[in-house]
């Protein structure tokens, strides 16, 4: 969506490329959208490359003081070693060779029977059949009863339920229906930093502007309503600014908003006119003590009328985070709320539409997620149990990686309230920041690039993530075994401790 | 998306008239008919919308701060509103998912509630789903998926080695060795891998490499990305794309999505809705001033029509994409999928390093496939995979990027794919009752393809062209003046009417054919202009098949509408609707029974609705009030035996049977008819 045909500065305006200029030969398919333009590469991508390198060379035998890489990088708990949750892949598996219902003993009788349930719910019996677009009727009702159960009654429907492939196509989704406009009537997203850069890839893509909004991490990196003002104020003018974009718990932060703060938010997207677009997906995941999770849309209906009839919420959850780390099964769901009846329809009808509908093991995936095994179920003891030690290592994980970062100089780390990730503070010695700008790399780039080559842990950046000028971060994973996590805090703290004797 | 906010931006300036001019050029040409050009271009969203937005926007902001100042926070209006989002999107309309399957699925539920119809179930004619009309899946891919799944059945004695080697390998390949993690977002390299190697396999040893093959969320997803990179430019340089008329509806959908330029060609019914390259450069020359054509749009096999390209049309169509400088899409998801006589795949690819480096190493070609078509059918697994060839590498490193923003393809999809591709070799375990399953899926489909054209060409008021593979027959079908006149009244397109009537009396969800041309009907109806066949073709809607009662009925009181033939529909016939049980009648041991996917044709509108036991049923086969031509009934009954359950029983009664929860329909016929 870039407006060629305007040369306004900035990143909006993407004139011809280099490419597509100096020869009369141009090949038909050169020209390239200039949204798809806009996209940032993530930062990563130099660090994946070098990782592909080193496993590639320690397989080769190469010479390096470590025997593998450890990976902490990206957020996906099973590449990370962490295991799959038993009864949803024995409901998998059976949904997708129901000859495995014929034989009384491979699988658990609730496994079976959920299964049986559900290819009942398929078309033609099979897992093979396409859905409706917005997922199974079944599955949806099974979302909108956890989510009123999750909400202590607060009555969720089946109909604003849409199943999508993910979490990430929930947000391009929605975006996309909210792109439009050019100039000062350019549709606005408010966007906190530091935020997932997968969030800033769904805003390029659907060609809206972001407009950032600092998180303020000296209070725990809390979201401020006056800074939501300051920046609102500051974009009219240079776009329409109509939509605000959460992360509850926020990613990469692992903040948690209290009730108070919603409630502040929500109020301010009614006076302001913001659509109000909430990622929830590290709902399971708030850890910290005498920290719990409140939805937006529970605090929305508590408040009542008019905020409760008038606020327009998408909230998003998916299958990727929290004790099920489905992130490959592509599924997730958004809640749909107070949104004009005839908006909805085009989304659903027209942009859902392409998709022509989620993964339907995606799908069945997320019904156990919403609807697992009850008590009494002969699968209800390891599925609590598996539950149980996920929560337990992702405690542990989270105390264990703030005490080695604590006692490490220059680094300042926040306390983690929620979600699968620390973020701490990398206060850098001004010569690697120089270095780093000789190179033309940001500094903590240059830290994991540096930490990665010496010893074979990839860590995340914080530039990928957006930060306050002058300050540096990494991001860690922290949903992975435990002895693969102290391995990688072992290493952290060998390389922290050189790079900074190194640098000083 | 950017001329069309120059639309609202301002007074419309000439180069914003390219939509209209080229519309009129095609009714020149056409002589009415055909006019498909993005109709959106000529909605009417004019300037002064825009004026009105500018306007409402800037008292809101007033209005706002004056509120807030008030602390009062009750203003009703929506943030969202159809006038304030995307305008792209309002030009969306996927016809095959559209308002007619929002009524099959208002139908399935009411059913399920309890709900009185004259049907028990919903047949869902509208789109190839294999598996909801009872074809099985091949064992072996679920075998190893299954494994993948939950891999402590890795000891089970009951799966065979080779499916548990092949879980092996690809779980390997998963980050942690599980199908729960993301992969690569171009995919996983092994699958990757796998698919050049069958490419290579496929086309005779031509190199395919890896890292030009992109998996994907089945062969849509790909299509829309490159549509997507390849959208751009404004007024006269907005990106025009050529797809074929009839098309699939999913590309005039993102086409408007993206704002880019729907430019038409049309396929030649009269032989077989063939492809003819003047047809290509007499619409490329009238897109020529309006827009910049850069990509050309193949789906082959034919989706709706069915038609194969021969080799000589295919190679035609490369010379032409290389002299006008056309990006090629070609969209293979069918080619496993060819039954006429005669008739086989070639691939694009193929076809295009047979004619030397002089195109192989200029054309620009992506070549989609998909897990969902051919004998497999799995369409819930969304898996497919594009391969770019000659792409510039700028272009590809955009494209991975694209790509990433949505993270990966589901991975159980991405295994599927790399077990399609590379399916039990001879000498394995598993290969024989492959092979078995694999060719009996298709020799059903082919015979029903055959029996389908058969049958509805008995039908007055059908004709249908032989469907030479993929898996629709697209007929033609004659509605009286007064169904086209209650369709004006309703501002319905009367092929919608017909579907719409279908719908609610027999249960048959089809998509009319007016959702496989435009995105839009926009044409007036004028029923004396029906002698020219390609304004017929305009007019068509597919309708699959059965015509309601309704319908029928209509159609036979032609001598009261003047006896004259009326606006042509096409119908579009899902070729292997199969014998379907019922989900809710929980018959499980009839269906199991059936071959898988044996009928195809739930043809005709000769349902007998008034069959009230299956012992009955001869007896009351008398037609009531419903349409059938004793030719219809000669050709039905003759060729093809009774099915057992009465004398004199057309196949038409086995559609319907409220009775009983399951309706055998030709599944049982099928197989008597083969002696099974």
């Amino acid at each position: 969506m870039g407006d060629e045909g305007i040369s306004s500065p900035g990143k909006r305006t993407v004139g011809t490329a280099f490419w597509e200029r100096g020869t009369d030969d141009v090949s038909p398919g050169r020209e390239v959208n200039p949204r798809v333009k806009d996209i940032q590469v993530s930062r990563r991508e130099a660090l994946l490359g070098q990782a592909a390198q080193i496993r590639h060379g320690l397989r080769q035998g190469s010479n390096k003081p470590y025997k593998e890489l450890i990976d902490i990088c990206w957020g996906d708990a099973h590449s990370a070693g962490m295991k799959p949750i038993t009864f949803v892949r024995q409901v998998l598996a059976a949904c997708i060779h129901p000859e495995l219902l014929l034989h009384g003993d491979r699988l658990p009788a609730d496994a079976r029977h959920r299964a049986q349930r559900l290819l009942g719910e398929c078309d033609g019996g099979s897992i093979g059949s396409y859905t409706a677009t917005s997922g199974l009727p079944h599955v949806k009702r099974s979302v909108a009863e956890f989510i009123t159960r999750r909400d202590g009654g607060v009555r969720s429907l089946p109909e604003n339920i849409s199943i999508c492939s993910g979490s990430q196509r929930a947000l391009m989704l929605v975006l996309n229906l909210l792109a439009q406009g050019e100039g000062v009537s350019q549709t606005g997203v408010l966007t906190p930093v530091p935020t997932c850069n997968t969030a800033a890839m769904a805003l390029a893509e659907a060609g809206v502007v972001t407009v950032p909004y600092q998180l303020c991490e000296e209070q725990r990196w809390a979201l401020q309503t006056d800074e939501l003002c300051r920046v609102l104020r500051a974009s009219r003018g240079h776009c329409d600014p109509r939509v605000l974009y959460v992360a509850n718990p926020g990613n990469p932060t692992g903040h948690v908003q209290s009730r108070e703060s919603i409630e502040e938010v929500i109020r301010l997207a009614a006076e302001e006119r913001l659509f109000l677009l909430v990622n929830e997906v590290d709902q399971d995941s708030v850890h910290a003590e005498g920290c719990e999770f409140v939805s937006y849309r529970k605090v929305l209906f508590e408040m009542g009328p008019p905020f409760s009839d008038m606020v327009e919420l998408v909230s998003v959850h998916s299958i990727a985070r929290g004790f099920m780390g489905e992130g490959g099964m592509r599924a997730g769901y958004m809640e749909i709320l107070n949104m004009d009846p005839a908006v909805k329809s085009w989304l659903v009808e027209a942009l859902m539409c392409r998709d022509i509908n989620t993964p339907v093991l995606g799908q069945i995936a997320l019904d156990i997620m919403v609807d697992p095994p009850r008590p009494g179920d002969p699968s209800h003891a390891t599925y609590t149990e598996e539950v149980r030690s996920r929560r337990e290592t992702l405690i542990g994980n989270v105390g264990r990686v703030q005490e080695v970062l604590d006692a490490l100089p220059g680094v300042s780390c926040q306390p983690v309230m929620g979600g699968n990730y620390v973020f701490p503070r990398l206060h850098l010695p001004t010569a690697a920041v120089d270095q780093a700008q000789s190179v033309g790399v940001e500094a903590d780039l240059l830290y994991c690039k540096l930490l990665l080559e010496e010893e074979g842990l990839c860590v995340g950046p914080g530039c990928e993530f957006g930060q306050r000028e002058g300050t540096h971060h990494i991001r860690l994973h922290v949903m992975v075994p435990t002895e693969a996590l102290d391995d990688a805090l072992g290493r952290l703290k060998r390389f922290h401790l050189r790079f900074m004797r190194t640098f000083s | 998306m950017l001329s069309f906010r120059r639309v609202l931006a301002g007074p419309l300036r000439q180069d914003d008239l390219g939509g209209c001019a080229l519309i009129s050029a095609f009714w020149l040409h056409n002589s009415a008919g055909r006019v498909m050009l993005n109709p959106l271009r000529l909605s009417p969203l004019s300037s002064s919308r825009r004026t009105v937005y500018a306007l409402s926007a800037t008292r809101c902001g007033l209005i706002q701060r004056k509120m807030t100042e008030n602390g009062a926070a009750s203003r009703r209006g929506k943030v969202l509103t159809v006038d304030t989002m995307n305008p792209c999107v309002k030009k969306v309309e996927y016809a095959v998912r559209g308002p007619i399957v929002q009524r099959a699925m208002q139908l399935e539920k009411e059913l399920k509630e309890g709900a009185k119809k004259p049907f028990t179930e919903v047949i869902k004619a509208n789109i190839g789903d294999a598996h909801a009309m009872g074809q099985r899946p091949i064992t072996f891919f679920r075998q190893v998926l299954a494994l993948c799944s939950c891999p402590e059945l890795l000891d089970d004695p009951a799966f065979p080695e080779d499916a548990k080697s092949r879980a092996r390998r690809i779980l390997q390949s998963c980050g942690g060795g599980s199908i729960g993690a993301y992969s690569a977002s171009q995919g996983i390299d092994c699958v990757r891998q796998d698919v050049a190697r069958y490419i290579e396999r496929r086309d005779g040893g031509i190199p395919s490499d890896p890292d030009n093959v992109f998996l994907t969320t089945g062969a849509s997803d790909g299509i829309v990305t490159i549509l997507k990179l390849l959208a751009c430019g404004e007024g006269r340089t907005r990106t025009g794309v050529m797809i074929s008329i009839p098309q699939y509806p999913l590309y005039s959908a993102a086409l408007a999505e993206l704002d880019a330029v729907q430019i038409n060609y049309y396929l030649n019914e009269e032989s077989c809705w063939s492809l003819d390259t003047s047809e290509l450069r007499r619409s490329l020359a009238a897109a020529r001033p309006h827009c910049n054509p850069r990509a050309l749009c193949i789906i082959n096999p034919g989706n709706p029509t069915g038609y194969c390209l021969t080799r000589q049309c295919i190679e035609d169509v490369i010379r032409f994409a290389a002299e006008e400088r056309l990006f090629l899409l070609a969209d293979e998801v069918y080619q496993d999928n060819v039954y006429a006589d005669g008739c086989q795949f070639h691939s694009f690819k193929k076809v295009l390093f047979e004619m030397g480096p002089e195109y192989s190493n200029t054309v620009e070609l992506v070549s989609f496939h998909s897990t969902s078509k051919c004998y497999m059918g799995e369409c819930g697994f969304r898996g497919g995979y594009m391969e770019v060839i000659n792409m510039d590498p700028a272009v590809k490193e955009q494209l991975a990027k694209l790509v990433s923003v949505r993270l990966c393809p589901p991975v159980p999809g991405q295994a599927l794919m790399a077990l399609v591709v590379n399916p039990p070799q001879p000498g394995e375990p598993s290969h024989t009752t492959f092979l078995k399953e694999r060719n009996a899926t298709l020799s059903v489909l082919a015979e029903k393809a055959k029996l389908t054209e058969q049958i509805l060409n008995t039908v007055p008021g059908i004709t249908c062209n032989p469907v030479q593979g993929a898996m629709y027959s697209f007929p033609k079908i004659t509605i009286p003046e007064r169904a086209v006149k209650e369709a004006k009244e309703k501002g319905m397109v009367p092929d919608m009417l017909y579907c719409m009537k279908l719908l609610e009396e027999t249960g048959i969800c089809l998509v009319p054919g007016s959702g496989f041309r435009t995105a839009r009907w926009n044409l007036p109806l004028q029923n004396d202009h029906l002698t020219n066949d390609r304004q017929a073709e305009d007019l068509a809607g597919e309708a699959t098949v059965p015509q309601t009662r309704a319908l029928t009925a209509r159609l036979h009181d032609r001598s009261r509408t003047n006896g004259r033939e009326l606006p042509c529909l096409r119908a579009a016939l899902g070729v292997h609707r199969g014998a379907r049980l019922s989900r809710h009648g929980g018959r499980q041991s009839e269906s199991a029974r059936a071959p898988p996917n044996l009928v195809s044709c739930h043809t005709f509108g000769l349902h007998v609705k008034t069959l009230k036991a299956p012992n009955q049923r001869s007896a009351s086969l008398t037609n009531q009030g419903l349409y059938c031509s004793p030719r219809a009934r000669s050709a039905v009954l003759g060729p093809i035996p009774s099915p057992g359950c009465g004398d004199d029983v057309s196949p038409r009664a086995f559609i319907r049977t409220p009775g009983q929860s399951v309706s055998l329909q030709y599944g049982d016929f099928y197989q008597r008819k083969n002696g099974a």
